[in-house]
């Protein structure tokens, strides 16, 4: 150590006497405790895997991609992150910060700002739309759910800079040749009850109830509200806002609403196996609560039922449509769910093999402004029926599962090589990572029916069919 | 690698200085605990990549050599005797200082003798040639790399063809530091030093990125003797600790009101959006520049301060006095007094002026927005010296503070505009001209949720703290080491939570 003739430093005040001691003990502390603890493999907060130590490879030291790595390394697996949100949240919010990361911190609730559309994009996925409706010949109905930002303007913070989503959505409702459900009159009206999540960008199940109120009422349904009951099965549901902003304090409730029938119905899950229940009660011990409806998003579900109805219902949509789906069950026989976003299939071979009577598109505003997975299934279908009719070859009226097999690779392949070209989905709040594996054995939140519809014998021969659906179309999220 | 990733806070830093503080304890002496602070100085670099790391290690080579061979021009022509061609061996020649044993086999200036040579300047003294093709080379690779990809984005194939060069972080921070060692040899105010020396002042870690940038000549002693004293360590942790609250809470925190109003078109959020981006730009580099700072004094280096309080100044001179005071400095030096400075005709004494600030317009970005506000600058201070000069002198404090305050903010309105058109539109509807109201929803939105933050930043930009500290120390009866330690501790983990919570912005100023 040199001797203190030559220190040229300031001096400093009273009040900074231990600061090197406070800085290196953090700066070392953490270092050593990072070392030891061991590594987390994934964030239930964030709903992604976390960064793993980074290969060292010469390429990834010389383009600079090792420091990136080794930076989100370092921040991910850094002690206490989770904590540290909450802090960034309570510190931003005392300094009258109201919007975090598109999130505005309202009067008791955090609402997301509604995405920008894409230039040209919405009118590329209703033309796609009106194009599939227009072929399949049959009746269909587009709900597009407005954000709570939009519906419940009270509870944003004042001055608030909104992107407006109004014109857009009637721009949408304008250009669309089907049905539609235009929910946002009737949400308004029912603006102060709770019909969207506090903590979270989806809507409630009462919500959700005057969306298929809506949604039943464009194909001439009439659904009367009281036929279902609302259970209240969490009040401990932080999602994907308080998530994203770190908040504390808040927390939602999650109701369920089965119907008082007790309609019975068994679903097919995008794996191939089957429950009697729509509800994944697993969820509620978990952090996304909200997969409690239909679980985790997934490429194809078939839901059939013991209703008097004979519709077949093929339903496009997005994670929205999860709460909405309890409501739907004693309207229709057979329901196929299709979330674009993770399905690489034929639906083609949906639509035949499932005899589908109507058809239903429901999505979030965001996803339906921005999202290229519905246009791209549906132009990928469209341009394949065309190419058929062009080549002259006769759509046959015989059960798809005779031709199938043969086309399935093929098709299945070329689909799914478009999507990974033109539409990755982008990772947002309501779409699981991709790692994430569909939930299996889902367990019902009710006693199961005695005669549940998968032990009745008279569905043996629609169930084999809806299983043979499930192992052509297969799991995509292998 | 930033300083406020968590790779560096939580890796980097304290292995490295952990590393360090071992040497020292071992009583290792000073020229071998440089060689270590430049490997690690050139490890930390070279985190943007390697091909970075070879353009600062080049320009390290390029300048050290040139350097050298200068001064052995000088040296020959100080020494008649031996200016016979033959003599040019420098290990035949004993004045040449450090050269001869520091390039061994090498002889540097029969090298660049050759080279200049071929470059045609046989007219010039030795010295100045090797100078003029030294500075050309690093000109040359800044145009390279800064300028020619603007310039030539609209053309096609030259555009594709330019788009490989991106340009490596801190260019022109450590070049116009490695260039500083080469005029200061060549002015004789300081002798050449080893490679090691001249790396670890050039690409020291701390200022390697943006600065503050090094004047050889008043630095150089450092290099020889950077005793880690307790107040060194104290002074640096302090200084890293204030630069991280200015850059994290502030700076960080002022980006997004400035994102936020971009687009907003009315005469409040048009002012607001100025006022946040003259706060943000000051706190970001600023914030930067202390914690470089910080991190030298904790490596027993004391680099000078780089900003000086600008927005107290009452006169722009005297706001170019207190910003950004290396890069002030060292156009000043290098090229102002150099070019004849005052002692001129005043029509020469003009041209000095606005070459200087036209080149400082240009040392920011090659875009017309950076030529219009160097030379804006340059109007600016040749009217307060022949225009209103006096009239100012005589004028209330805040009233010069307020004309310095409106001109300060219209000038970082040109810089921060992307054309030259955005930025006029934007000084318009400063003064009702195009607005679209007085104000909107989301001014009023940013003006009431950012109020706290505005105001904080407002009285850290004054001398305010700094009495606040002054009253507290004689007002509060604690004690004021741990109650200092609990309120930066308390910083320190907001920061964290802060940095944690979103992707660090990058500091504003490695874009120049």
């Amino acid at each position: 150590m040199k001797s203190m003739k030559s220190d040229r430093t300031p001096h400093i005040t009273r009040f900074q006497k231990y600061l090197y001691t406070l800085l290196m003990t953090v700066l070392c502390l953490f270092m050593v405790l990072n070392l030891i603890v061991p590594d987390q493999l994934r964030s239930e907060v964030e709903n992604r895997p976390l960064a793993s130590f980074p290969a060292i490879t010469l390429e990834s030291l010389s383009s600079g991609k090792f420091a990136r790595q080794f930076n989100d390394y370092v921040s991910d697996q850094f002690l206490g992150r989770n904590s540290l949100f909450h802090i960034d949240y309570l510190f931003r919010k005392l300094c009258g910060q109201r919007e975090i990361d598109d999130v505005f911190l309202g009067k008791n609730a955090l609402l997301q700002n509604p995405a920008q559309p894409k230039d040209g994009f919405p009118n590329s996925q209703v033309e796609a739309i009106n194009a599939f409706a227009s072929q399949t010949g049959l009746p269909a109905t587009v709900l597009v759910a407005p954000s709570a930002a939009s519906i419940q303007p009270g509870k944003l913070p004042m001055d608030a800079p909104v992107n407006e989503e109004n014109s857009a959505l009637d721009a949408v409702y304008n250009s669309l040749t089907t049905n539609k459900a235009d929910v946002r009159q009737s949400l308004a009206s029912h603006q102060n009850e709770y019909i969207y999540y506090r903590t979270d960008h989806h809507w409630t199940s009462l919500g959700a109830k005057y969306g298929a109120q809506a949604l039943l009422e464009s194909f001439g349904v009439t659904m009367n509200p009281d036929d279902f009951d609302s259970l209240k099965v969490s009040d401990t549901f932080e999602g994907t806002l308080a998530n994203k902003t770190g908040a504390v304090g808040l927390q939602d409730d999650i109701s369920i609403c089965p119907d008082k029938y007790q309609t019975e119905y068994v679903v097919t899950w995008n794996d191939g196996s089957k429950t009697a229940s729509i509800y994944n009660q697993d969820a509620l011990k978990h952090k996304d609560q909200y997969q409690v409806f239909l679980g985790a998003n997934q490429g194809l579900i078939h839901i059939e039922t013991l209703s008097n109805s004979n519709e077949n219902l093929l339903l496009f949509k997005d994670s929205y449509a999860n709460s909405m789906i309890q409501f739907l069950l004693p309207y229709y026989r057979n329901i196929y769910i299709v979330d674009p976003r993770y399905f690489y299939e034929d639906i083609g071979y949906v639509m035949a093999a499932g005899n589908i009577t109507q058809l239903a598109f429901v999505f979030s505003y965001n996803n339906f402004m921005t999202d290229p997975s519905l246009r791209d299934v549906l132009e990928t279908q469209i341009a394949k029926d065309q190419a058929k009719a062009q080549s002259g070859a006769e759509i046959s009226a015989e059960p798809p599962a005779q031709e199938q097999p043969s086309e399935q690779p093929a098709s299945s392949q070329e689909q799914t090589d478009e999507k990974s070209d033109a539409s990755e989905p982008s990772q947002s709040e309501d779409q699981p990572a991709q790692d994430e594996q569909p939930s299996e054995g889902n367990s019902s939140l009710e006693d199961t029916p005695e005669s549940q519809p998968a032990s009745d014998p008279s569905k043996n021969s629609a169930k084999s069919e809806a299983a043979n659906l499930q192992s052509q179309t297969g799991s995509k999220r292998s | 690698m930033q300083l406020t990733d968590f790779s560096f806070l939580f890796a980097f830093l304290p292995l490295s200085y952990l590393v360090y503080l071992l040497l020292v304890r071992q009583k290792i002496k000073t020229s071998t605990l440089n060689v270590y602070l430049l490997v690690i100085s050139l490890l930390f670099y070279a985190a943007q990549g390697f091909s970075s790391l070879f353009i600062l290690v080049f320009i390290l080579l390029w300048n050290w050599f040139c350097a050298g061979a200068i001064e052995y021009d000088l040296t020959q022509r100080a020494n008649p005797s031996l200016a016979d061609g033959s003599a040019l061996d420098p290990a035949e020649n004993m004045e040449a200082p450090n050269l001869g044993s520091q390039t061994g086999a090498i002889n540097p200036a029969g090298s660049i003798r050759a080279a200049k040579s071929a470059a045609g300047f046989h007219a010039l003294p030795a010295a100045r040639q090797t100078l003029w093709l030294c500075v050309g080379v690093n000109l040359l690779i800044l145009l390279l790399y800064k300028y020619l990809p603007t310039w030539l984005a609209p053309f096609g194939f030259a555009s594709r063809w330019i788009s490989q060069f991106v340009m490596p972080i801190g260019l022109s921070f450590y070049m116009f530091s490695s260039l500083s060692y080469v005029f200061d040899v060549y002015n004789q105010k300081a002798k050449t030093c080893s490679l090691v020396n001249f790396g670890l002042f050039t690409a020291f870690f701390g200022r390697v990125i943006m600065g503050p940038i090094g004047h050889y000549a008043q630095f150089k002693d450092q290099l020889d003797d950077h005793p880690v004293t307790r107040r060194a360590k104290r002074y640096g942790a302090v200084l890293f600790l204030q630069g991280m609250f200015y850059k994290v809470m502030l700076a960080d925190n002022l980006a997004l009101i400035f994102a936020g109003l971009e687009t907003n078109t009315s005469w409040l959020g048009t002012w607001l959006l100025a006022v946040s981006y003259t706060l943000q730009l000051y706190f970001d580099f600023m914030g930067y520049s202390r914690m470089a700072r910080g991190l030298a004094s904790l490596f027993g280096f004391q680099i000078p301060q780089n900003f000086d309080k600008p927005y107290t100044a009452l006169s722009i001179q005297e706001f170019w006095r207190r910003w950004h005071i290396s890069l002030t400095d060292w156009f000043r030096e290098y090229i102002y007094i150099p070019l004849g400075g005052n002692r001129v005709s005043q029509s020469r004494w003009v041209l000095n002026l606005f070459v200087v600030w036209l080149l400082t317009g240009i040392w920011h970005g090659p875009t017309l927005p950076f030529f219009v506000w160097g030379i804006l600058q340059g109007g600016l201070i040749l009217a307060e010296h022949k225009l209103y000069g006096n009239a100012l002198n005589k004028a209330p404090a805040w009233t010069r503070h307020l004309y310095v305050m409106v001109l300060v903010m219209i000038s970082w309105t040109i810089f921060f505009s992307p054309t030259i058109g955005m930025a006029f539109a934007r000084i318009g509807r400063m003064f009702f001209v195009g607005i679209e109201g007085f104000s909107n929803s989301q001014a009023m939105f940013y003006l009431v949720h950012g109020l706290i933050l505005l105001a904080a930043a407002i009285f850290c930009a004054t001398n305010l703290p700094k009495k606040a500290t002054h009253w507290i120390t004689v007002h509060v009866p604690l004690n004021k080491g741990l109650l200092g330690a609990f309120g930066y501790g308390l910083g320190l983990v907001i920061c964290l939570a802060m940095l944690i919570s979103q992707t660090s912005q990058a500091f504003l100023y490695t874009a120049f």
